[in-house]
């Protein structure tokens, strides 16, 4: 600590040593602040926010484009994909060939995958899938009532359901879902599925802020730990 | 400033006399650690000064494929990106969103720019837009958000749809990003086109209140390259 208040020592008992080592705090402070911008500068990927709450996700029950209804309280038991949507929202456009390339993947495995158009109608839609061919379903919310249940402030915003049914994962804005490091997070949720019940939550504390540090703690340590997770602060 | 001040530190406080300066007597010792201090009071006011300040750097250009004017502000991985959007192409968009011309001729002489907001620091982010402010001709005031705009359509009778996709193709009034999030959505600033303002910033990051300006921004111009024109 000497080092840190010079003026302790008496001046004209300083040795060039000691002006030496009196430097030397300084030297180590010099490494710490040179090293500490360096990862701010990093550019992490685009992950998941873990929720630690796991909120209960409101349920819904909504038609697809082929006409199939799709009440969400089914596919308990199942990791569902939740993604909120627009054909005249450019990220939305961008990350729909991604979502089929996963879909791809991860139909056969179990895994659902929901798109929920907000606000547009059936002929809309089918001009969209005209240049953008999906096959999985396309749920219509015409009137956002749906939507605006759902912590969904902007287009595009995902949500990975646990099986559940609760709310493990959320995404703003658009993401390369094919991308394995993204899809292994939501491939453990199934493989290590959580044994505790859901705890009953009403829509308004969905809406108000799925994150919230102090509600349950994180459950999937394990599955934290993978690089496309990360966990709000 | 980070790293402004990251560089100013060592630089004061390792400030050693060269070796005959320390074989002088006492007093050029006494003067070597009066700079020291200096240096360090100099420290901490520059510290203070940084939190104050705005902050964050702007990059003017052209997009590429459509030569529309962009003004984009970094700051710490944090970029918010204000792209023009031409009257016309606006005024198509909310026609085709159910909007009648009246309606859809206002927005789009409004002023409106694409705006991308990236979140790609280490930290999460908050931003509330009925903070920002918008400086025109010594004149200051707020962006008009979605409630303000709600309340004109359900007065003016445009339908439930039009209503529908004009909240959500604008910029979220209040947003939290953690790293890795971005939105896409509309800013309206309620000026002429061809306006130039200063946009004035605030978010919050890592506990800390980061503002910034983005000056002289141009408002999207009715018809910017007519044929003919250069």
């Amino acid at each position: 600590m000497q080092h840190f208040s010079p003026r302790r020592l008496p001046l004209k008992k300083r040795s060039d040593k000691d002006k030496t080592f009196a430097c030397v705090p300084f030297g180590v402070w010099i490494l710490v602040l040179l090293l500490l911008p360096l990862p701010l500068l990093a550019r992490p990927g685009h992950g998941l926010t873990a929720l630690p709450a796991r909120p209960l996700a409101p349920d819904f029950t909504l038609t697809d484009v082929d006409g199939h209804t799709h009440h969400l309280a089914d596919y308990r038991g199942k990791v569902v994909i939740i993604n909120f949507w627009a054909t005249w929202c450019p990220p939305c456009r961008a990350e729909m060939p991604s979502m089929q390339r996963a879909w791809e993947k991860i139909s056969k495995e179990g895994i659902l995958m929901l798109a929920i158009n907000v606000g547009q109608d059936e002929e809309a839609i089918f001009q969209f899938t005209a240049d953008y061919p999906v096959e999985f379903p396309l749920l219509l919310d015409q009137d956002s009532q749906v939507t605006g249940k759902w912590p969904v402030k902007g287009l595009p915003t995902t949500f990975i359901l646990d099986p559940l049914g609760r709310i493990a994962y959320r995404a703003v804005g658009g993401r390369n879902w094919d991308d394995d490091n993204l899809l292994a997070p939501i491939r453990a949720l199934g493989v290590h599925p959580p044994k505790t019940a859901p705890k009953a939550t009403t829509p308004s504390q969905h809406t108000a802020s799925p994150v919230n540090s102090s509600q349950q703690t994180v459950r999937e340590e394990s599955l934290n730990q993978a690089s496309a997770v990360r966990t709000p602060q | 400033m980070g790293l402004t001040v990251s560089f100013a530190f060592p630089t004061i406080a390792c400030m050693r006399a060269p070796p005959h300066f320390h074989a002088l007597p006492q007093k050029r010792n006494a003067i070597s650690l009066s700079l020291r201090r200096v240096g360090l009071g100099l420290l901490l006011v520059m510290s203070t000064m940084a939190s104050a300040q705005e902050t964050g750097t702007v990059e003017k250009g052209k997009q590429p494929e459509t030569g529309l004017a962009f003004w984009e502000w970094h700051h710490a991985g944090i970029s918010i990106k204000l792209v023009q959007r031409l009257p016309d192409q606006t005024r198509a968009f909310f026609l085709g969103r159910g909007f009648p011309r009246q309606a859809a001729d206002q927005i789009a002489r409004s002023c409106v720019f694409q705006s991308i907001f990236h979140n790609e620091g280490t930290t999460p982010l908050d931003y509330d837009l009925r903070e920002w402010r918008i400086r025109h001709d010594d004149h200051t005031k707020q962006m008009r958000l979605q409630d303000a705009w709600d309340r004109q359509w359900r007065a003016d009778g445009i339908s439930p749809s039009a209503r529908i996709a004009f909240r959500w193709s604008l910029l979220p009034p209040q947003q939290h990003f953690e790293p890795g999030d971005y939105n896409w959505g509309m800013t309206i600033y309620g000026l002429r086109p061809g306006e130039r303002f200063d946009l004035e910033l605030v978010m919050y990051t890592g506990g800390q209140r980061v503002t910034g300006r983005i000056p002289n921004i141009q408002c999207p111009m009715e018809n910017p390259n007519p044929r003919g024109s250069p």
